[in-house]
């Protein structure tokens, strides 16, 4: 018995010798590497419309390194910024720059799915693991799909699909109206509502669609026709103006507003006050969760940047500990690309959002979707959940 | 179109346009008198209309923030004349480089100070709420707009037409070279004319500002609508500015109605149809 272990010892010595030496022997490179940081390249909108989204991503990524102290598998990791300036070749150049000059391992953040597509090649060809922490074009996980890449937010029309099903089933609602921008996100998540509420047997009665930053909506308010609801998706200020305006227009008493979760997005309550409330909206986030992992997101965002959190916050968070853990499970190893993509593959946890994991095929997230209904409790807007729609796919809407 | 929505629409197209109004006027005028285009316009009106949501938090006064907003837009109007615009006339190409910079710096500052979520101005309690115009409601707020769009039109108006500077201004805008010639001061009507345009801006700004909000990135959508409305109407007349306002309203808010996916569409459309008849605007003198 001692014999073997004894053995067992100094071959399992031996091999250690062997690793090590082999490690030196492949070049001074690996440890070298090892004391390095590992870099990941953050690409969001610091200036113009969608600003306050790239900040909120970045708050979030920054709530999360924090949290596990700058570290991955021992390593430091080094966030490097970029401003994408939500222009697809100014996202281009500086993607060039992240890539080459500061030689990034990870890249993550864009906010603009043009921004995602202009980069889209460049980062594939460069073998670059991208995790898009926004940028919801289908295409992006469906006919451009690579291994490269992984979205951890939302494909366009992920969540409006069950949203339609769920407005004829459990609302109710027969006949709808259709508004979105006139962009292609604006389309695509229209036409993932539209889907899965003719799906059920709905009707869409009209479908109008604004140019995006529309300044006064009264001209298509006044126009809206005979319905049972009214469906929207608008963002940033337009979600603001849009809202305030609808209740300026006397509809919010007569047609009820249903929406994406993009409409009633935390920061817009805000500037929405009271004419927010009553709102159903779909997203597959809600600052008003009560898992333990949102409490605590809730609670350090709240004490470190002074607001609450929202989606964008939710997905940055959710990217760089996606990455984290990617980086963890290789060991730290991160020059192995195909072993870091295996691992990011597999990550899995629990997310302020609830379950968060990748489907393997399109690797673009499964999530819960979260039907909320805008209330004020306390004096504060909130979007309560009022019914949870598990284990939403892409391919749920794709038609599997 | 029912007569309903006719009636609605109208409306719709008036207050708009008179908000358009507020904005246009003062780019107009300075352009008129002095040749600036002034670039940061749009971020007087999202200048103004941050400040103004400032000074009604503060005070709970909607009037408070209209003034007084309007007020520190003008001082800082005739600041930015006298430090910087004044070396630069007739160099046009300077002022454009000129006013674009402050257009960023402005809003940078702007986001420096409020961030970047979007912020909402609450409307005076006493326009809160709508009424019914033949069975369609119609909100209050929009009747106000429109009573003080009138308000303001008619004094700039008697302003211009019926006071000693008015009449100053009016023949600086056609003849700066003759006025100063007579010993007028021109100069001083300079900083008085740019500290009109930012007072008129930042009304504009509080106005709009229960209905639009401030943003960042606003300052940009509001210059292209004020410079459409001034390339309309016609450089440097309020006339112009007045007519090129309602006429882009209108254009927008039936082209909305009409062709509700193709709204951008009309503004540029009427655009190019006045040029083509008009290339000076509708009401803008022809070169001599």
């Amino acid at each position: 018995m001692r014999k073997k272990t004894y053995l067992a010892r100094v071959s399992l010595l031996l091999l250690s010798i062997i690793l090590i030496v082999s490690g030196i022997g492949c070049g001074s490179q690996v440890e070298k590497n090892s004391q390095e940081p590992i870099k990941v390249g953050l690409l969001v909108p610091y200036t113009g419309v969608f600003t306050s989204n790239g900040v909120d991503i970045t708050r979030g990524v920054e709530l999360y390194l924090n949290e596990v102290g700058g570290k991955a598998a021992g390593r430091d990791i080094k966030l490097v910024k970029e401003d994408s300036e939500m222009n697809g070749q100014v996202g281009l150049q500086k993607t060039r720059r992240l890539v080459e000059s500061e030689k990034i391992q990870v890249l993550t953040g864009v906010v603009s799915s043009t921004v995602a597509y202009a980069i889209r090649d460049y980062v594939v060809e460069n073998k670059v693991p991208f995790i898009i922490a926004n940028a919801g074009a289908c295409d992006l996980t469906r006919e451009k799909a690579s291994e490269y890449i992984f979205r951890v937010s939302f494909s366009n029309g992920q969540y409006e699909y069950p949203m339609g099903q769920y407005v004829y089933n459990k609302l109710k609602i027969r006949k709808v109206v259709v508004m979105a921008p006139d962009y292609a996100a604006g389309h695509e998540k229209a036409d993932g509502f539209m889907a899965g509420f003719k799906a059920e047997g709905g009707q869409v009665v009209q479908e109008i669609y604004p140019k995006l930053g529309t300044t006064d909506y009264s001209p298509y308010l006044t126009q809206i026709k005979e319905a049972d609801a009214v469906w929207v998706h608008f963002s940033a200020a337009d979600s603001i103006k849009f809202v305030k305006q609808y209740d300026e227009y006397g509809l919010k008493k007569k047609l009820p507003l249903l929406s994406t979760g993009d409409l009633v997005d935390e920061s817009s309550l805000l500037g929405q006050g009271d004419s927010a409330i009553g709102i159903i909206s779909a997203l597959h986030y809600s600052a008003a969760l009560t898992n333990p992992e949102n409490e605590k997101f809730v609670k350090d965002y709240t004490a470190k940047y002074a607001e609450g959190p929202n989606m964008f916050a939710e997905q940055g968070y959710v990217a760089a500990k996606v990455i984290v853990k990617g980086i963890e499970a290789t060991g730290g190893k991160v020059t192995d690309t195909k072993q870091l993509l295996d691992s990011i593959r597999k990550v899995q946890f629990d997310a302020p959002r609830g379950p968060f994991k990748f489907d393997p095929k399109t690797q673009n997230v499964i999530f819960n979707t979260y039907i909320r209904k805008t209330e004020k409790i306390n004096g504060k807007l909130v979007n309560t959940v009022i019914e949870t729609i598990p284990d939403v796919s892409d391919r749920w809407m794709a038609g599997k | 179109m029912e007569l309903s929505e006719i009636v609605i629409q109208t409306l719709n197209g008036i207050s708009y346009g008179l908000l358009l109004f507020l904005l246009a006027a003062g780019l107009s005028l300075i352009f008129g008198l002095m040749g600036i285009i002034n670039l940061a316009h749009g971020s007087y009106y999202t200048l103004g209309a941050y400040v103004g949501l400032v000074i009604i938090q503060k005070t709970g006064s909607f009037f408070f923030g209209l003034l007084g907003s309007a007020v520190i837009l003008a001082l800082l109007g005739i600041a930015m004349e006298r430090l910087f615009f004044r070396k630069l006339y007739k160099r046009e190409l300077d002022q454009v480089l000129l006013t674009f910079g402050f257009a960023y710096l402005l809003m940078d500052i702007a986001k420096w100070i409020w961030g970047g979520v979007p912020r909402s101005l609450p409307k005076p309690p006493f326009l809160e709420g709508s009424i019914s115009i033949l069975g369609e409601a119609f909100p209050i707020y929009r009747f106000g707009i429109i009573v003080i769009g009138l308000v303001i039109a008619v004094l700039l108006w008697l302003f211009l037409e019926k006071t000693r500077t008015g009449v100053i201004i009016r023949a600086g805008v056609d003849d700066k070279e003759m006025v100063s010639g007579m010993g007028i001061n021109i100069t001083l009507y300079f900083s008085g004319i740019f500290a009109l345009g930012a007072f008129l801006a930042a009304i504009g700004g509080v106005i709009g500002g229960p209905i639009i909000g401030a943003y960042p990135g606003l300052d940009f959508e509001i210059l292209v609508l004020a410079l459409a409305v001034v390339v309309v109407g016609g450089l440097g007349t309020l006339k112009g500015a007045f007519w090129g306002s309602l006429l882009i309203g209108f254009a927008e808010t039936f082209g909305k109605a009409i062709f509700p996916n193709f709204a951008m569409f009309t503004i540029y459309v009427t655009m190019a149809l006045v040029l083509i008849f008009k290339p000076e605007g509708l009401l803008g003198k022809e070169e001599s």
